[in-house]
């Protein structure tokens, strides 16, 4: 019916992704000894939280693509389960944030918590042990659930009489797994970034999370399959500018998604003006650095972005739609250096060189797991039912 | 009513395809267009039985407006701190009935499912009918209603505008547009249909009134290419639309600083129970339109399947919200935050209306993951009605509970709903029953021009190709699933 | 109907609107769209029961440009919504509520939102309304023999005396070469 899907050559790739990752980690830990006590850890909690937003971007989205995929699912399914498969080294990058604790959340020091009610009414949910409970629970329920798609997946290509069977499975299963992933999210979300400002809470603040993560996945992806065309006939031939059309509306759509809940936040905690949750955008809206940033999301972030895609032009050119997408990354990055860098009050430039040698050290090993996920198996997932007439469609 | 079970061939075959096989575009018009151009004489006799017992009911709405008009708002069972009952708690309830009918219409054309074409006209139509019910309640709720144009900016000898900061006037602005957007998007849809029936109008004073009804409309390539632009533009504009209008209605709780309203997670959250009780209220609508009119073929047990889905998926969001909210109240370590969730679980005046909530819309709507409850119609119907009742008691927990005891005990007190409160509520319910069997006799309820595009893409280019994959995709799976 | 025969060949030639050819299917009155508009003839339109895919092509039909307009309304709604706001409770009569600013931007994000969906959907709508002339109680193509099914089921090809290619005898004889059901004269 077509051409057998090729299997990738990255091997200098992978290795060139390595050695950044092992370079720039070590430069960020000679940096680190170097620098005032917690510049470090904080850093980390950012390059950290991105690059696993991304993994956990692909994670949703290759659950969503079984469950209501057709085939533009089947054709984005290879680079997906290469990020999920990065998931359970990202559980191991999580072991070094456990020594960093007491410098970056307040509600680990006692004389922090007795002096404020509001997080010593929180301590039952706010300790370490349960922190590191949590944090096991997470990782052991996302890497097994990255360990069950792809060993599922392996075995769809294997054997093509059971192919149907097994998409089937995996197509009843995604949904209840949508469910895990949001519950672990938010719980997730309210550890990590939430509980950095201790007497802050925001409902939405876990839903923000997802959908950043997910804008981040999409356009990662994005980038992924056009590289890939360029390279690959057969995934040339799929990416036709329907389909491509269709991932750029993803694009949009989640960045409209974004945008609405971010306002959302904004226009009920600024009305509210109540102590324990305007604090937040106290301390985002006090500084010119900060407010600017905010501005430049919301201008730069939504409104630019959403303009361009409205156009069908972008979203069925290769090269234009790259660009978006790359975009949107850069802007996913400013948002979380927004929600993360402005709990630890910096003085001067906010940006330092670890912010920076991080993101590049976890970003070259991430990319490098990435690549050796994808290349190890054809890019085009053999047996997948909804392939066989994608020809056609 | 015929449930699926035994019918599963047939159900695969309809799986195939949005619409049944065969239908042609003579065949199409004249089950459209037929009823609605009917004598008079020739209306079935359930129409009048429906559309009597909904003009009681339309009766009663008139009475009680009377009466509260000449009585004034203590006739209701608000009271302080209970001062948004009933009228605010209905009026939720029916704006949110409203969304799922944009929702069909706009989003699903945005998307190109092309399943959304038998259903979309009587949904939007459901819009326009449940906003009116809606946006009679705030202004009801007014006390004065007949000076509600206060709240609208206009030159006054007073000097006076709007308080612009206020969630209330958000609401005028975004109701008001959404109202009147609607019936745009509804009427620029139904042009070419009322041309159908102009020239197929059987008098003379059909002909009149469809053909000024259509404004002329002939069909020209230069026309059907402007039409469709400006009918995709309107779409586009609807989709974010719904989502201001029940975000708003969500801030009007979430800005204020009462506990259990001060959540970040309301707006999505009420948009996402809006779509909800609005999927619900379309099964209520098209399990027995289908049946009555014999429009199996067209609004197929595919439609059903996709609504029972979408249920289930803002009935998932819906529950996620319950739990970020008590989440939160917990996690918030504010003391009436607290009180405020423990009120509404283990409270001893209303802890039912929780737990019988969780029951309709968490529990009841689990069977919808398995594809045979989604095609069943006698149960899809079940669910929604189910449903329905469930987003009622969503909104009569948030609004009414929640108020009863706030920040100061000394000013807690119960709320009871007063025969009058009841009274107007069912009357709403005459209302928009009244106006919808107006509608489903007077004009057609399923759009013949784009069910006619969609059998022409059916014909040019051969069967959907990856329909039927999926369809093999489902059998073979089923087999297996046996197997296992 | 004899007399109504004669009047109507009376009539013919200084009183047409065109002349319409009726099809059966989409392909071809396609096909013959295109045929005519590579023969040489402007001023032809086609009428549908439903909008058919790439006619308006075929008809050498320029793109709309509702989106631009739409798009440059909305702006203005959203910048007038806003304005309003702003000047009443800034400028004109300014109130202190909750001790927030004057200019409190995020509170008007919702009514500015709203004023420019409003106004870009009465755009959409109402301009593509008046650009399609409607409404309009009187049009010639209405004339044409049997276009009552032009909602139904068939598909008119109508080429407008106006055209300078028009010519009464050739171009009913290009139309026969389409193979309609039927070719008619359309009085003014």
């Amino acid at each position: 019916m077509q051409d057998t899907p090729s299997t990738l050559q990255l091997g200098r790739f992978q290795a060139t992704a390595l050695t950044v990752g092992v370079v720039g980690l070590a430069a960020a830990v000679i940096a680190g000894f170097l620098s005032p006590e917690g510049l470090f850890f904080q850093s980390y909690l950012y390059a950290f939280l991105f690059w696993l937003g991304l993994a956990l971007g692909c994670l949703v989205l290759l659950f969503a693509q079984h469950l209501a995929g057709g085939s533009w699912g089947a054709l984005i399914r290879r680079p997906l389960e290469a990020g999920v498969a990065v998931l359970p080294v990202m559980a191991l990058f999580f072991i070094p944030l456990l020594f960093g604790l007491n410098l970056l959340y307040d509600w680990t020091n006692a004389d922090f918590v007795a002096k404020h009610p509001l997080v010593n009414a929180k301590t039952d949910y706010l300790n370490v042990p349960f922190f590191i409970l949590r944090s096991i629970i997470y990782f052991g329920l996302w890497s097994f659930a990255a360990f069950f798609y792809l060993h599922q997946s392996a075995k769809q290509d294997r054997s093509e009489s059971e192919s149907g069977k097994i998409a089937y499975r995996l197509r009843r299963i995604s949904g209840p797994w949508i469910v895990v992933y949001v519950l672990t999210m938010t719980f997730a979300a309210v550890d990590w970034g939430m509980s950095l400002t201790p007497e802050w809470w925001s409902g939405i603040y876990g839903a923000i999370f997802m959908i950043s993560q997910a804008i981040s996945a999409i356009s990662f992806i994005i980038g992924v399959m056009v590289v890939l065309a360029s390279r690959d006939r057969s995934i040339d031939k799929l990416l036709t500018s329907k389909r491509l059309q269709d991932l750029g509306n993803f694009l949009m759509a989640f960045t409209m998604f974004w945008a609405y809940i971010s306002i959302g936040q904004l226009i009920i905690l600024w009305s509210n003006n109540v102590v324990e949750t305007a604090t937040w955008y106290t301390v985002r809206f006090d500084s010119t650095l900060w407010t600017g940033m905010g501005l430049f999301l919301l201008f730069f972030g939504f409104f630019a972005p959403f303009l361009i895609l409205f156009s069908r032009w972008v979203k069925r050119k290769r090269r234009a739609l790259v660009l978006v997408a790359i975009w949107a990354i850069f802007v996913q990055l400013t948002n979380l250096f927004w929600f993360i860098i402005p709990n630890f009050e910096r003085s001067g430039f906010q940006l330092t060189l670890l912010d920076i040698l991080l993101l590049v050290g976890i970003g070259g090993i991430w990319l490098a797991v990435f690549s050796r996920s994808l290349s190890s198996r054809p890019i085009l997932p053999l047996q997948d039912p909804r392939l066989k007439g994608a020809e056609h469609a | 009513m015929a449930v699926s079970s035994k019918k599963t061939a047939r159900a695969v075959v309809e799986i195939d395809r949005v619409i049944g096989k065969g239908e042609q575009y003579g065949a199409i018009d004249d089950v459209i267009n037929d009823p609605v151009l009917a004598g008079p004489l020739k209306t079935p006799r359930w129409w009048w039985v429906g559309f009597a017992i909904a003009m009681t009911f339309l009766g009663v709405y008139l009475t009680s407006i009377i009466y509260l008009i000449t009585k004034g708002t203590g006739v209701w069972g608000n009271n302080v701190p209970v001062a948004w009952g009933f009228p605010i708690i209905n009026f939720v309830w029916w704006i949110g009935i409203g969304h799922a009918g944009t929702l069909i219409s706009a989003i699903l054309l945005l998307f190109r499912q092309p399943w959304r074409t038998s259903i979309n006209r009587f949904a939007e139509a459901m819009t326009i009918f449940a906003v009116v019910c809606a946006g009679l309640y705030p202004i009801l709720h007014l006390g004065r209603p007949w000076v509600f144009y206060w709240l609208a900016p206009y030159p006054n000898t007073l000097g006076l505008f709007p308080q612009f900061r206020s969630p209330l006037d958000w609401d005028l602005f975004a109701i008001s547009t959404y109202g009147s957007v609607s019936v745009l998007f509804w009427y620029i849809g139904l042009i070419p249909d009322l041309a159908s029936l102009r020239d197929r109008a059987a008098s003379s004073f059909q002909r009149l009134l469809y053909g000024t009804l259509c404004l002329g409309w002939n069909g020209s390539a230069k026309a059907w290419q402007r039409y469709q632009r400006a009918y995709l533009l309107l779409a586009a504009l609807s989709f974010p639309l719904v989502l201001s209008v029940h975000s708003t209605i969500a801030l009007d709780f979430a800005v204020s600083q009462v506990p259990g309203w001060n959540n970040t997670v309301m707006p999505p959250y009420f948009v996402a129970g809006a779509v909800f009780a609005g999927f619900a209220m379309v099964i209520i609508l098209a399990v027995p339109l289908r049946k009555a009119f014999g429009l199996e073929h067209l609004i197929t047990l595919r439609h059903l399947d996709n609504c029972g889905k979408l249920m289930l998926g803002t009935g998932m969001v819906v529950l996620y919200g319950y739990t970020v909210e008590l989440f939160m109240a917990w996690y918030s370590g504010v003391e009436f935050e607290r009180y405020m969730a423990f009120n509404r679980v283990f409270g001893n005046d209303h802890w039912w209306a929780f737990w019988l909530l969780i029951a309709c819309n968490g529990l009841a709507i689990q069977p919808l993951w398995l594809r045979s409850v989604r095609q069943s119609p006698f149960w899809l119907f079940v669910i929604s009605i189910i449903v329905s009742i469930g987003m009622w008691l969503e909104r009569f927990v948030i609004v009414a509970i929640t108020l009863t005891k706030d920040f100061l005990p000394s000013s807690w007190a119960d709320y009871k709903a007063t025969f009058w409160d009841w009274s107007l509520y069912l009357g709403s319910l005459g209302l928009f029953a009244t106006l919808f069997f107006l509608f489903i006799r007077l004009l057609p309820s399923i759009s013949g021009t784009e069910v006619k595009e969609l059998v022409h893409h059916d014909a040019h280019h051969g069967s959907d190709y990856l329909e039927d994959i999926r369809a093999d995709f489902f059998q073979e799976g089923k087999t297996g699933e046996a197997g296992a | 109907m004899s007399e109504a025969s004669t009047l109507r060949a009376d009539l013919a030639g200084s009183e047409l609107f065109g002349l319409a050819a009726e099809f059966n299917t989409p392909e071809e009155i396609l096909a013959a769209a295109n045929r005519a508009r590579e023969t040489g003839y402007k001023k032809i339109e086609a009428y549908t029961p439903y909008a058919v895919e790439g006619l308006d092509e075929a008809l050498g039909h320029q793109p709309t440009r509702l989106g631009w307009v739409v798009l440059f309304m909305g702006t203005l709604g959203a910048l007038g919504g806003f304005f309003m706001q702003w000047f009443s409770n800034v400028q004109y009569y300014p109130l202190n509520i909750g001790g927030k600013p004057l200019n409190s931007w995020p509170n008007f994000i919702v009514i500015t939102f709203e004023c420019a969906v409003l106004v870009s959907a009465f755009t959409a709508g109402l301009f593509m309304l008046a650009r399609n002339g409607l409404p309009k109680p009187y049009h010639s193509i209405f004339n044409t023999p049997n276009f009552e099914h032009a909602s139904r089921d068939k598909f008119f090809l109508c080429i407008e005396t106006a055209d300078q290619n028009f010519d009464l005898e050739r171009t009913k004889q290009f139309l026969e070469d389409q193979m309609p059901n039927q070719v008619s004269e359309v009085e003014l």
